[in-house]
């Protein structure tokens, strides 16, 4: 859990320092928006090569983990997508990259910096907005599957293949860590494919 | 010229090959993923965070809203695809 703390912290200190040093030296964003597509490419990825790591162990997983697996993908997506509307409405902010923010389900290294492409604010709500819910998740994961039940383990979205899998492991046992783990590589294939295609509606 | 998604799902489709060749390996290449992955990381929120700060003076007036946003993209996303997978999963296994 520490090394998911040190993560969490080295990158609110890299976008903070961004802020201030952008801030006073204020760059023309299309100085700095060519190295962030790179980064952006790099990140993606990256992302790409730890699902094809993984994918071994999830197609030795067996069919009911596959199944529910499933189920939480269709449950996060359905959710994201339906909270990212109920939120974008009375708050007037652009709808479909309101969605967006919200399918980024965690995914914050992702979804901050590609929505900030196009809106500096939106960007900022992407980044903050799913980084607090990845840490909502690893502080308050026993609790919602006390409450709510195994279903929970959508609220770690596509960080449950990763920095949430050792709390949801820890809490439900292996086999929902197995079923966090096949919702976190569906997630982390279909966000770079959705969240582009909704940014253009 | 690529547009901007051609090139996220070509790097995904990339990654996703090269993840499969070290999937069979004795994993020496992974320390080399995780280095690059944390390097990338920090550089494109850093990158984001230019952007930000330059375009800081015409954010400030939405302060409130992206509080608010942000922090419902935290709970309510989660929160809802939890009760949803719940109540889909009962279903599926006969409300067991």
């Amino acid at each position: 859990m520490r090394e998911e703390l040190r993560a969490a912290l080295r990158t609110v200190l890299a976008f903070s320092l961004g802020i201030v040093i952008g801030a006073l030296a204020r760059p023309e964003p299309s100085a700095v928006l060519p190295y962030a597509y790179l980064f952006l490419y790099l990140v993606v990825g990256a992302a790409g090569v730890y699902v094809g790591l993984s994918w071994r162990k999830l197609l030795n997983a067996g069919r009911r983990i596959a199944v529910r697996g499933l189920a939480f993908t269709a449950s996060a997506i359905a959710g994201d997508i339906v909270a990212g509307l109920i939120i974008a409405v009375p708050l007037g902010l652009p709808l479909w990259l309101t969605v967006d923010a919200a399918l980024g389900s965690g995914w914050y290294s992702f979804t901050g910096p590609f929505l900030s492409l196009f809106s500096a604010a939106m960007g900022v709500i992407g980044f903050v907005g799913n980084q607090l819910r990845e840490d909502l998740t690893l502080a308050l994961f026993p609790l919602l599957k006390e409450v709510i039940g195994e279903g929970s383990v959508v609220m770690g979205g596509a960080t449950s293949m990763d920095t949430t899998l050792g709390v949801i492991t820890r809490y439900a046992g292996p086999e929902v860590g197995l079923e966090g783990m096949v919702q976190g590589v569906l997630l982390t294939l279909l966000i770079p494919v959705m969240l582009p295609a909704l940014a253009h509606l | 010229m690529l547009s901007l998604e051609e090139i996220l799902y070509m790097s995904l489709a990339a990654g996703l090959l090269v993840g499969l060749a070290l999937s069979r390996g004795p994993g020496k290449g992974v320390r080399a993923v995780d280095l690059i992955s944390t390097a990338s990381i920090l550089a494109l929120v850093f990158s984001m965070g230019l952007v930000v700060g330059s375009e800081l003076t015409s954010i400030r007036g939405q302060a409130i809203t992206i509080v608010v946003a942000s922090v419902a993209i935290a709970v309510v996303p989660g929160l809802l695809g939890s009760l949803i997978a719940e109540a889909l999963v009962r279903r599926l296994e006969g409300g067991a």
